[in-house]
């Protein structure tokens, strides 16, 4: 008969019971799941969700379009432990494991072709269970050379959820931002 | 009865005859609550305390929230903040405050950052937009506030236009600074244009911290 403790269940008999090797058997049985649990949750909080992908080529943005910058030419994958990062769909990062992220982009490059630049925007667009726009955006004094922009956010993300870096900018002529990171990070699970 | 080094598990000594079954007992109560505490921990490191909030109606001094407990997060449902008179820098105004008792010292981050893109309509030409960002302390020095951290991101605006960015940092919350007003205030210098009174509308946005709960390589897989 016996008891269990109210943690991980570990059977153990009552005072009275004398004991047998089948109650031995029953704590090594049980001690052994709990360790095996707590070892899956040592997995998960020292190695937590992350993708961080890089591309250095450029992508041609014309002015007053909003342009999906894709991870499309050698991507170099920094770290992708959790299958966020998919290479058949390189616009993008996928949430696999429910949380909080924290999710930064940025490029860099030239915009020498920019005729005249008045603002760039470089925006993380979420797509799913919590739908949103993060901006960040600068006049930019019709500013002709190079360039590099970062955009931070926290976010809620769910299995599924996705998140793609865009570019924007006014003027005339075209630029050609480059030298692309975008990563996500899981700070919380949820 | 003697107890392991580690795990403190209680042992039968030399001169125990046998095992019993309150021996048994008492093993399997204690290896539950030493690999609680493990679990405790290992929950604790993958929920690490963050709070995010929004801005609510109107309200120049918005927003005042309290410590959020793990991985509650409040849902974005605020709206835009009006001035009629834009905040100038020898004037900086508030535009969020929370109050905090954060409940350990450590490193923490603090960013804040607009959800929707403002929409200034009388900026001048060589003037500057800015956030400050700054945890204030009333426990470290009885009597006053201490500035615990502070950062400030400013940008250059030569035209009218709209602007939209994030400002972030990391800072130590010493022992015994339990007591903090988070504060982001928003400024527009305009020693530099004309200082006229703006009228509209801002969306500050979210303000967020979190905190890094133990070793550095839960710093670094954060991104710090």
């Amino acid at each position: 008969m016996g008891s269990t403790t109210p943690r991980f269940g570990i059977r153990y008999p009552y005072q009275a019971e004398v004991v047998t090797p089948q109650h031995f058997a029953n704590f090594a049985s049980d001690m052994n799941a709990a360790l095996t649990s707590l070892a899956t949750l040592r997995d998960r909080a020292t190695n937590m969700p992350a993708a961080h992908v890089t591309s250095e080529a450029g992508t041609t943005v014309p002015a007053n379009t909003t342009v999906t910058l894709a991870l499309n030419t050698s991507p170099f994958v920094v770290v992708n432990n959790a299958g966020m990062w998919n290479p058949a769909q390189n616009d993008r990062l996928t949430c696999t494991v429910a949380g909080i992220y924290v999710v930064s982009g940025s490029v860099g490059g030239s915009t020498t072709n920019a005729t005249t630049m008045n603002a760039f925007e470089l925006s993380l667009t979420f797509t799913g269970a919590n739908n949103k726009v993060i901006l960040h955006k600068e006049n930019t004094e019709n500013n002709t050379h190079e360039g590099h922009w970062a955009v931070n956010t926290l976010w809620i993300m769910q299995p599924g959820d996705y998140v793609r870096m865009g570019c924007w900018w006014s003027g005339s002529g075209s630029i050609t931002p480059a030298i692309k990171h975008l990563s996500a990070v899981c700070v919380a699970l949820i | 009865m003697e107890l392991t080094d580690f795990l403190k598990l209680p042992m039968p000594g030399p001169d125990d005859t046998g095992a019993t079954a309150a021996y048994l007992q008492r093993l399997a109560r204690e290896a539950d609550a030493r690999m609680g505490q493990y679990e405790d921990e290992l929950n604790a490191a993958t929920r690490p305390y963050v709070s995010v909030c929004r801005a609510l109606n109107g309200d120049t001094i918005s927003g005042r929230f309290e410590y959020t407990v793990q991985s509650e997060i409040f849902a974005n449902t605020g709206s835009s903040v009006v001035y009629s008179n834009f905040p100038t820098y020898d004037d900086p105004r508030w535009v969020m405050e929370g109050f905090s008792n954060f409940p350990v010292p450590g490193w923490w981050s603090i960013g804040a950052a607009k959800i929707t893109s403002p929409q200034p309509t009388g900026i001048t030409n060589n003037s500057v937009f800015a956030y400050i960002l700054e945890v204030r302390s009333t426990d470290l020095n009885p009597g006053r506030e201490t500035t615990i951290y502070r950062t400030t991101r400013t940008y250059a605006d030569s035209q009218t236009g709209s602007e939209s960015g994030e400002i972030y940092g990391t800072f130590y919350l010493p022992p015994g600074a339990r007591n903090n007003y988070v504060r982001l205030f928003m400024y527009h210098d305009a020693r530099n244009g004309s200082n006229v009174a703006l009228d509209r509308s801002i969306d500050p946005g979210t303000v967020g911290w979190r905190l890094f709960l133990g070793s550095g390589d839960v710093a670094q897989r954060a991104g710090f």
